[in-house]
């Protein structure tokens, strides 16, 4: 276990071995993507109340969910860096930011355009949405803090203190519809252990959808952590080995 | 085709068209954008490099000729 996370913090090896499984990762993103929102847009039955329009959920809540834990990884990252000083740790953080605003930027939108017809309104100011846009700022200021530096290491730091200060958020974005009277729904609570309160019908694309964007999810971490890596480490043997690979090509 | 009765059915989405496709149609955005943009910047970044080892190459045998018709002067 030490040994796999020593192991996970050297970039060399995070890079093969994440090229070697690529392929892999794509083909099961991409067979769970297809089949999940196909099914959840085409076949899936019309909700008794909301008609079609429900169907946005299949792609609102993996969004929003995609969004929280991807603000907790980029926590956990900022941590690692900070205490054990892990460049590993720090590169992934900084991939976290603008994948996890994306996601979020998702999320609202997909809620917004959902509430026009069922609400009757694309805003609130009610808790669920308010604590989910301030993690979009939250996304968009570690990033931003980061450019902000002409050191790099300080640019770091700053915007994984940043990150932990504002992990405060996350918690409070997943309990705000029991915690106050919001006009967002409350969670489901669909787990692969409660299942009761939809038919499979409903459901099952909905687990298809949800592990094909964290499939999605890992490979867009992966994808910019790469390039990270082959920047911090231009200097090396190994990546200079890459670049005369990359030669043959262009 | 699967719940819908007909194609063009299933493009009006029971009336709610507006809202169900553009909101699909942001979250393909979300998906392309995070996809698109990595791979460019791989991209780039090889030309980049490529690029300075050139001339980094050029400057070193500019360097040598230079040195070589000194040499050549000289004696």
């Amino acid at each position: 276990m030490w040994k796999w996370l020593y192991k996970l913090g050297s970039p060399k090896w995070f890079y093969t071995m994440t090229g070697q499984y690529m392929p892999w990762l794509v083909g099961l993103t991409v067979i769970l993507l297809g089949v999940g929102l196909v099914w959840g847009l085409a076949f899936t039955p019309p909700d008794y109340q909301m008609g079609e329009n429900y169907r946005i959920a299949y792609i609102h809540v993996p969004s929003a969910s995609i969004a929280m834990g991807c603000y907790y990884m980029m926590a956990c990252m900022a941590a690692a860096f900070l205490i054990w000083r892990i460049k590993m740790a720090d590169m992934v953080a900084k991939a976290c930011a603008p994948v996890g605003m994306t996601f979020t930027a998702a999320a609202l939108f997909t809620g917004s355009v959902w509430g026009i017809p069922t609400w009757g309104t694309w805003w609130i100011w009610d808790a669920r949405l308010t604590s989910t846009l301030i993690m979009l700022f939250l996304f968009i200021g570690v990033m931003a803090l980061r450019s902000a530096y002409d050191s790099a290491q300080s640019g770091a730091k700053a915007s994984a203190v940043l990150t932990l200060v504002g992990v405060v958020n996350v918690p409070i974005i997943k309990y705000s519809v029991e915690w106050w009277n919001t006009l967002h729904q409350g969670a489901s609570n669909l787990s692969l252990s409660n299942t009761a309160a939809n038919p499979p019908e409903v459901w099952v694309p909905a687990f298809f959808v949800g592990f094909g964007l964290l499939g999605f999810f890992l490979i867009a971490i992966i994808l910019r952590t790469r390039n990270e890596i082959l920047i911090r480490e231009r200097r090396t043997d190994w990546v200079s080995d890459i670049l005369g690979d990359a030669r043959g090509e262009n | 085709m699967g719940s819908f009765a007909s194609f063009a059915d299933f493009i009006s989405m029971g009336g709610y068209a507006v809202y169900v496709w553009s909101a699909y149609a942001f979250f393909a955005l979300v998906l392309l954008v995070n996809i698109w943009q990595p791979l460019m910047a791989r991209k780039k970044y090889f030309r980049q490099q490529l690029k300075r080892e050139q001339v980094q190459a050029e400057r070193a045998r500019a360097q040598q000729e230079h040195e070589e018709m000194r040499n050549g002067n000289a004696t």
